[in-house]
């Protein structure tokens, strides 16, 4: 399992969302995407997911590049990039029937994922029309959509934004699990969710990637307190701001 | 197989979200041509203002249906939040549009099947004549249907909202009549390059003898298609509409 980024660049008009971006990162395990606002972090994983074209360079999945064999690359990748949401007129299963039978998964194995995703997610009863649920549900029902393919490749856009405690807790739970089997890519504005799940972490900002490597050495390096323990807080502002 | 799986499962996702239209669409046709009916007996029609107003009443409500449930497929994934979902999935984009699509025609052609049925037991009861060329006029009727379809599904793959494609389309179909008059009789233009005017043939094709390509007599519909000329204007419509409604759907990003 492998992303690969080979001078990717993405520019809307006169604005450069990505700039010659280049990584490379192999699973498993869970990699922050760091950036403020408007870095890049959806556009790539928008990108990957073959939501957007590059204007140049390659997004490579498993070795597949994107731009030339996009079914193919995106076999092995799902993705929940922005807030996704249901088609409001389906109960819970028969979105999750609509996805699993878009990805061809036989119905015996789609209703054992399905009873599975349930218990996992704590999803609503799955007779309840997407249309009538919570915020929250209805992103639990989007990540059960995105995990119910079981792909080796996950990338998650702050999979937890918008969520309240107990419900942030669970999908932590859930991601800690799939991130010793999978590699998961997941752009996140929590930096102590990132020092809780994942391995390495990724900082763009400006559409240039400024940093990759493992969450420890980034905080080693970038993040030195005058005083006490080093953060990844201070890595980030260091890396982001210059300070 | 496996695209032709994947075909299914967007067909009936489509036929699913379109449940509304259908019922609705099909009562509406049916009390239109209940309507009709009344006002051919109030009216004293002759069978021939009869069946030729029907034709017209089909034509209008392939114009609007068309509308309703195509305007949604090139614009629903771009537009919808579902589409980071759906798009993001491995299936190729013309599958799912060509799925949609199909889905729409057939949509469409249920409130069509019934405003025949209706039509000629209504005609019948009224008139004791069978419509004439009822297949041949069910024919183009159905041809109209893919053709407008087509080109509200392309209209939907390059506008920002479906509200957009919808305007659009009900633009086509509600103006199409005094664009015929003000083209024909102001600029003595036979509207050929103009789909609706093709689907003049739908109402045509009911009435015996054909009627003359030149009717000066009539203020909005001064010419009329034969119905060689209809298949051909709606063919070359709806193979341009798949081509751009194809290209487009398969390259546009899903921008925020």
């Amino acid at each position: 399992m492998e992303l690969k980024a080979v001078d990717l660049t993405k520019k809307f008009g006169p604005k450069i969302a990505l700039d010659h971006v280049n990584f490379k990162l192999s699973g498993p395990g869970i990699v922050g995407y760091l950036g403020p606002n408007g870095a890049g972090k959806t556009t790539t994983l928008k990108i990957f997911s073959h939501l957007l074209s590059p204007s140049s360079g390659s997004a490579l999945v498993n070795g597949i590049d994107m731009t030339k064999d996009y079914q193919a690359g995106l076999r092995y990748v799902s993705s929940l990039v922005e807030t996704p949401e249901p088609y409001p007129e389906f109960s819970i299963k028969e979105f999750l029937t609509f996805i699993g039978s878009i990805r061809e998964i036989n119905p015996a194995d789609l209703e054992k994922r399905i009873s599975i995703l349930k218990k996992q997610l704590s999803l609503e009863s799955l007779d309840t029309k997407c249309g009538t649920l919570s915020k929250g549900n209805k992103q639990r029902v989007v990540l059960a959509a995105v995990l119910l393919p079981d792909t080796p490749i996950l990338l998650l856009d702050e999979p937890t934004s918008g969520l309240d405690p107990a419900e942030t807790h669970d999908i932590k739970r859930v991601l800690k699990d799939l991130g010793r089997r999978k590699l998961i890519l997941m752009s996140s504005h929590i930096l102590q969710e990132v020092k809780e799940l994942c391995r390495m972490a990724a900082v763009v900002n400006n559409g240039k990637l400024l940093i990759l490597d493992s969450v420890r050495n980034i905080t080693l390096h970038f993040g030195k307190r005058k005083a006490g323990v080093p953060g990844l807080e201070e890595a980030y502002l260091k890396l982001v701001r210059g300070v | 197989m496996s695209a032709l799986r994947v075909f299914y499962v967007f067909f009936m996702n489509q036929l699913k979200s379109s449940k509304a239209a259908i019922i609705s669409f099909s009562i509406l046709s049916v009390i239109l041509v209940g309507l009709l009916s009344f006002l051919s007996i109030k009216g004293s029609f002759s069978s021939q203002e009869f069946f030729s107003s029907f034709g017209l009443v089909v034509w209008l409500m392939i114009g609007l249906t068309c509308t309703n449930v195509a305007g949604g497929i090139g614009i629903r994934d771009f537009d919808e939040k579902a589409g980071l979902l759906i798009l993001s999935q491995p299936v190729k984009r013309y599958i799912i549009l060509s799925a949609r699509l199909l889905a729409s025609v057939l949509v469409v052609l249920l409130p069509v099947s019934m405003m025949y049925i209706a039509g000629w037991i209504l005609g019948y009861s009224i008139y004791s004549t069978s419509m004439n060329n009822v297949l041949l006029s069910y024919s183009i009727a159905f041809l109209y249907a893919f053709s407008f379809s087509s080109l509200i599904a392309m209209a939907g793959t390059i506008s920002r909202r479906k509200a957009d494609a919808i305007n659009i389309g009900l633009s086509i179909t509600l103006l199409s009549v005094f664009i015929f008059a003000v083209l024909e009789n102001f600029f003595g233009i036979e509207p050929w390059f103009f789909l609706p005017y093709a689907g003049l043939a739908i109402g045509n094709a009911l009435i015996v003898p054909y009627p003359a390509h030149v009717n000066p007599g009539s203020y909005f519909f001064r010419y009329t298609p034969y119905v060689q000329e209809a298949v051909l204007i709606m063919a070359v419509y709806a193979f341009f509409s798949l081509i751009m409604a194809f290209l487009v759907y398969s390259r546009r990003e899903l921008v925020n």
